[in-house]
């Protein structure tokens, strides 16, 4: 029995859906891009709140005061970390592409004393490769808001 | 040239008929991509909420060392009138006699 001749696409057909499919992906990468980038600088910032918020429960429960830096400076290697005089004091990094941004009210060291109190109060201010930023602030009170 | 005819038993779909699938398809797509803006709307309620739910622990946290004869723990509404500001967030607080005995 003879089967009937398959037919396959037409170049042209082809090309009308690769261009379709083109199309799609230029307006879909980025926009996905966009909201993935937003959602790591704001993950960031989740990060050094819980970090600060920690490091003030940790200096209430044992008493000693927790001094935190946010400049790669004064950590070893990181990007921010406690710094006790200890050896094994934590550090952490920022994700890849976000960065601190130094303006006005950028405050890098914050120490939280046993009475649940920060000596210092300002904000972290982070950014990301567009431009975009977040921000951590804390208070006096020892009250960390992002 | 070849030409070839497929049998009838084997047509595909007409244009037509695409269409009309490809619509009902994209009112489907537009119903769930609203869900994306409501989303990200509740997100950052919820963020509101949080930050507002740790202005109140402040407050509660700043009265561990204050007397109970401290006028701020005078019975009533402080401020008694309007409320503290705090940027986005609005701030007051109630003190309250409780009647004897208490739950705790």
């Amino acid at each position: 029995m003879k089967s009937a001749p398959a037919a396959g696409f037409s170049l042209v057909e082809l090309a009308i859906t690769i261009l379709v499919l083109g199309i799609v992906f230029a307006f879909g990468i980025p926009a996905f891009s966009n909201l993935s980038g937003s959602y790591n600088l704001k993950g960031t910032t989740e990060n050094i709140a819980a970090q600060l918020r920690l490091a003030r429960e940790k200096a209430i429960a044992t008493g000693i005061t927790q001094n935190l830096w946010f400049k790669k400076s004064k950590c070893q290697g990181g990007d921010y970390c406690i710094d006790n005089g200890g050896s094994g004091d934590p550090q952490w990094n920022l994700p890849n592409g976000i960065t601190y941004k130094n303006g006005t009210g950028f405050q890098d060291n914050y120490r939280m004393t046993k009475d649940g109190r920060s000596l210092d109060s300002g904000m972290i201010i982070v950014q990301d490769r567009r431009g975009n930023r977040d921000t951590v602030s804390v208070q006096i009170s020892g009250l960390v808001i992002n | 040239m070849l030409r070839f005819s497929a049998p009838r038993s084997e047509r595909g779909t007409s244009l037509a008929e695409l269409m009309v699938a490809l619509v009902v398809l994209s009112i489907g797509l537009l119903a769930v991509a609203q869900l994306f803006p409501a989303g990200s709307r509740g997100q950052v309620q919820d963020r509101m909420l949080t930050a507002a739910s740790y202005y109140a622990q402040e407050k509660i946290e700043g009265f561990v060392n204050v007397p109970w004869s401290d006028t701020k723990l005078d019975v009533g509404r402080h401020p008694a009138s309007g409320t503290e500001n705090l940027g986005a967030w609005q701030r007051y607080y109630d003190v309250a006699i409780h009647d004897p005995p208490l739950d705790n």
